[in-house]
């Protein structure tokens, strides 16, 4: 606390002189904002957001203070940004699913087309199919092969109803036509050492994790556009049709926020893209820093829903 | 004569278990009601294990308990347990009571430091401090301490309110 | 191995290295001391710091504040009677009452040592059988889990003092209170009369708070609100532990490390568990049981050496397999990896010096722990030592804000008044609220830990816990042997008082 204390008075110092400078306008942000997240500490957005919210003040020129609201899958934290004032002091954290998924499945107390705008989405995870590097597939073919053939035998191991780890492989599952066994886990670690233990067949993970447990893993395919292991083909390039496998980091703010405030949110991300601390320090997480803003993000959206809406209805059948 | 046999037999015991087999009863009763059905799945069932097992586990088996007490209850021979409540006992804690809730529900309306100071204050004169310079100090001081601990240093939020704003633009001015 | 574990050594023999985890000690401890923070939280947010610093300066400095924590949650809890986290429940079983009979120095100090040697003993342990800690960890899943929770849940519910039919009752509210909310697996509302704030489920820190502090505040305004003011207990003069007192809990201390360092091995479980275990193990064992919950010296310690002891092996599957156990760990993957370092079995075998001297800094954390604890115990001791009228309505505030830091949110106060008073009325009808507390945070876990045990078994259930899971085997076929021994030796503890 006491770095803490040298690094924000050092801070406070270049406000105050800036604030000189630039005479007693009052200009957002004049205090901290809050950025909620409406999930647990620990996870990849937990990660994510502690590194970018420890850089973006320098833009900002005032802090951002992560506030972790988990609960009711997410709910929790995303209806109590969508009824902030929406100021722009109050941000969310979120992703892809929980924004345009969630809707499909369940009753939600929010429209969240309808109450949040992007800020931008600050980078994507792509999930790859991994198995135990002793099982006989050594390709997708193979693993499916031999899911089609044992209906109901291949075990799937995944992080949560729902998640980063269970759309994309009910995708897959869909459109190749495999029955699978679900088995849930509290997250992707317990699902990887379910994997490792040989309690499951497959799961899909993120390319940190992959990456930490070398060779006893063998990756099948990947999901995204562009291949994130040299050798292993993407699924797109396997000839699946939907996007798979991509968890847009997506922050957001409640629908309303005034214009110049959204610019400065705006300006303020473009230029942390460019800072070399968080591009280092992203790296080291094995996340990618390709920012979309939110303007162009804004377009996707109805597509996602649309997607997300045709393979929940393939998946339940409802 | 009458009404000490009553009081034998409607111990506290005897009205505790009568409440937990009610309690259990409506919850089972509820169930079909309160807990969602799963969405089907590939064609099977949702989910291996129906949301709905556990609770009936829990209903049948706190009805059960709570029988086995309330017949053990009304054989029981030896000293009864009693309240032990005096009314000047119950008005102080219904005193309290009220002083909880209404800190509960206008901590974020008034905010932080404006409920707790005033908490404090009525806590402390509650319990008897008449030494209004401690009271007044503590239930102004402490507020604002927490506030910042919290806030400023712990960076998590707490209510904000008029004199949070006051403190914001003392420590703007400090830096 | 014997090499890169001498390199460890020299490693993480840094003045940087000792003055940061001092720091993060100490910081951890203050924290953990605030209600509503727990260590995790404490963790979390001084995780940034890390980023910024050498490997080797930065997690040494989070492990102290996790170490920290996990000891600041106790203080509270024997002082004022508000368990910082759930670790600290069973510490609250004698801790307060200590304090009321202005032993509460005595209390803190018994727990500083026997957290240090918990801690101690557990990291060397850890050191020493990595491998097949690591081992044991990966053949661990659901249905152990599950068998574990359900023979802890039984225990648990025997041992707790009072009235077994009444401990039974407490346990299924508890399971009650947890159902309320969205089911662990599918996220299906219950019990929520579709009111929003309720999908959530109950908050446990509020619960906690609620249900251990406030009550204590309410019997002392219902005996006498207005005679209140000149009353306080000077705990400052208060006498130190003695080495007779300290030798008397020696056994229990070491009983307790034994425990927690096994349930550490048990990935899920945790510090909540093995406290309880550890102060049940010690009631059990002790020729006058009924001293237990009266302010009995051997509860603190069998409870704080347990818990502390958990920590060296939960860091076990973080450091070989790249997978952390638990929330904690999981925030400490996050330190690794934004330092470069990625934890797993890659780690492990191109740069084992570093992680021995990882471990090896833990080992000495501990000492600094013991030098630390020394100069701030008092320091806890001098706050506390006020009137009572003026400290009383400090907890509540302190209770309050604690409640509200957790999720931000009115319903946590609410949840908070009510559990206030439900832990009033179970006191005043001589009900034990903690088998209520375990079954409420054990429940979604056992819940959970079934639900995947079905799963994975495919219909036949009985084969597959029975015949393909040997360990779930023998902890199911243990499970009525120690449920008869514990119910037999009540009961014959009962004929005994009776005599």
């Amino acid at each position: 606390m006491i770095i803490r204390k040298f690094i924000q008075s050092l801070f406070a110092i270049g406000v105050g002189l800036l604030m000189i400078v630039g005479s007693a306008f009052a200009e957002y942000p004049e205090k901290p904002i809050t950025l909620v997240l409406p999930l647990g500490a620990g996870g990849s957005h937990d990660l994510n957001a502690r590194v970018f919210t420890s850089i973006i003040p320098e833009y900002l020129g005032n802090a951002v203070i992560v506030k972790l609201m988990p609960g009711a899958s997410g709910q929790t934290g995303t209806a109590a940004v969508a009824n902030a004032k929406p100021d722009g002091y109050t941000l969310l954290f979120t992703h892809n699913y929980f924004d345009q998924l969630q809707q499909h499945v369940t009753k939600l107390p929010y429209d969240t087309t309808r109450d949040f705008k992007t800020v931008a989405r600050i980078n994507y995870g792509v999930a790859s199919i991994v198995v135990r590097a002793d099982k006989p597939w050594k390709t997708l073919d193979e693993m499916v092969d031999y899911g089609k053939q044992n209906p109901g035998k291949l075990v799937f191991g995944h992080s949560g109803q729902w998640g980063a780890i269970f759309v994309p492989a009910a995708q897959f599952l869909t459109e190749s036509g495999v029955k699978a066994k679900f088995v849930p886990y509290k997250g992707g670690g317990p699902a990887m050492k379910a994997l490792l233990a040989g309690d499951s067949d497959f799961t899909m993970a993120f390319t940190s994790v992959i990456k930490a447990q070398g060779s006893k893993l063998r990756v099948l395919a990947s999901g995204g556009n562009s291949r994130v292991f040299p050798d292993i083909p993407t699924l797109k390039e396997l000839g699946f049709k939907s996007d798979i496998g991509r968890m847009y980091r997506l922050v957001m703010a409640p629908r309303g926020v005034p214009e110049d405030r959204m610019k400065t949110l705006y300006a303020a991300f473009e230029k942390l893209n460019g800072n070399k601390t968080y591009k280092r320090m992203m790296g080291r997480l094995d996340e990618n820093t390709d920012l979309m803003l939110g303007p162009e993000y804004e377009m996707q959206r109805p597509t996602q829903s649309d997607e997300f809406k045709v393979m929940v209805k393939a998946i339940t059948g409802n | 004569m009458q009404q000490k046999n009553f009081k034998k037999i409607f111990s506290s015991d005897v009205i505790f278990a009568l409440f937990f087999i009610t309690f259990s009863i409506v919850l089972l009763l509820i169930i079909p009601y309160q807990v969602e059905k799963p969405l089907s799945f590939m064609g099977g069932a949702g989910a291996a294990l129906d949301p709905d097992l556990f609770p009936r586990v829990v209903g049948f088996f706190l009805l059960g308990t709570s029988i086995w007490y309330l017949v053990r209850s009304l054989f029981q021979t030896g000293t009864k347990l009693e309240l032990d409540l005096d009314i000047k006992g119950g008005f102080n804690i219904l005193v309290t009571l009220v002083i909880f809730l209404a800190y509960a529900l206008l901590m974020d309306p008034i905010g932080f430091i404006e409920s707790s100071a005033v908490t404090l204050a009525i806590l402390m004169s509650f319990m008897g401090n008449r030494n209004f310079l401690i009271t007044g100090g503590v239930s102004l001081g402490i507020p604002f301490g927490i506030y910042y601990l919290f806030t400023r240093q712990l960076l998590v939020s707490l209510p904000e309110s008029y004199l949070s704003s006051v403190l914001d633009k003392v420590l703007a001015l400090a830096y | 191995m014997w090499e890169s574990f001498l390199e460890g050594v020299q490693l993480s023999l840094r003045w940087d290295t000792f003055g940061m985890m001092s720091l993060g000690l100490f910081l951890g401890m203050f924290v953990g001391a605030l209600p509503g923070f727990t260590t995790l939280m404490a963790v979390a947010i001084l995780l940034p710091i890390s980023f910024f610093v050498d490997p080797l300066v930065g997690i040494p400095f989070l492990l102290g504040v996790y170490k920290g924590g996990i000891f600041g949650g106790s203080i509270p809890a024997i002082l004022v009677s508000m368990p910082g986290t759930g670790a600290a429940v069973a510490t609250t079983f004698d801790g307060p009452e200590l304090t009321k009979q202005n032993k509460g120095k005595k209390a803190l100090e018994m727990a500083h040592y026997s957290s240090v040697i918990g801690d101690t003993v557990s990291d060397v342990v850890t050191i020493l059988f990595i491998g097949p800690i690591a081992l044991l960890a990966l053949k661990f899943g659901p249905p152990e889990l599950a068998a574990v929770i359900f023979l802890s849940l039984i225990v648990i519910t025997i041992t707790t003092g009072g009235d077994f039919a009444k401990g039974l009752i407490m346990m299924f509210v508890g399971i009650f209170f947890a159902m309320i909310g969205q089911d662990p697996i599918g996220a299906l509302s219950r019990f929520t009369f579709d009111i929003f704030p309720i999908r959530a489920g109950i908050p446990l820190l509020p619960m906690l708070i609620g249900v251990f502090a406030l009550p204590e505040m309410m019997l002392a305004v219902e005996r006498k609100a207005k005679s209140i003011v000149a009353e306080k207990i000077d705990l400052e003069k208060s006498e130190k532990l003695t080495f007779a007192e300290f030798r008397r809990c020696f056994r229990t201390i070491l009983r307790s490390t034994g425990i927690g360092t096994s349930i550490g091995m048990i990935p899920g479980v945790g510090q909540v568990v093995a406290a309880f275990m550890g102060y049940a193990a010690a009631k059990n064992a002790s020729s006058h049981p009924e001293t237990f919950g009266n302010g009995e010296l051997e509860g603190i310690a069998g409870a704080e050496a347990a818990n502390n002891a958990v920590n060296g092996p939960t860091l076990v599957p973080l450091l070989t397999l790249g997978i952390p156990g638990d929330n904690l760990t999981a925030i400490l993957l996050g330190a690794f990896i934004a330092q470069g370092l990625r934890p797993g079995p890659t780690l492990f075998e191109e740069q084992s010096a570093m992680v021995y001297a990882i471990l090896v800094a833990m080992v000495l954390a501990n000492f600094l722990f013991l030098i630390i604890g020394y100069f701030t115990i008092p320091l806890f001791v001098k706050a506390v030592s006020i009137r009572q009228s003026v400290l009383l309505p400090l907890t509540v505030v302190f209770a309050f804000a604690g409640s509200y830091v957790f999720r931000s949110n009115t319903f946590d106060l609410i949840v908070l008044v009510f559990f206030g008073l439900f832990g009033y009325i179970a006191k005043k009808l001589r009900f034990d609220v903690t088998p209520m507390v375990m079954a409420f945070i054990l429940g979604p876990i056992l819940e959970y830990s079934f639900g995947q045990t079905i799963s994975l078994a495919d219909g036949s259930l009985l084969n597959f816990v029975f015949v393909d899971r040997p360990i779930t085997r023998i902890i199911l076929l243990a499970t009525p042997v120690i449920t008869g021994f514990l119910l037999w030796r009540s009961f014959r503890h009962k004929q005994k008082s009776k005599a």
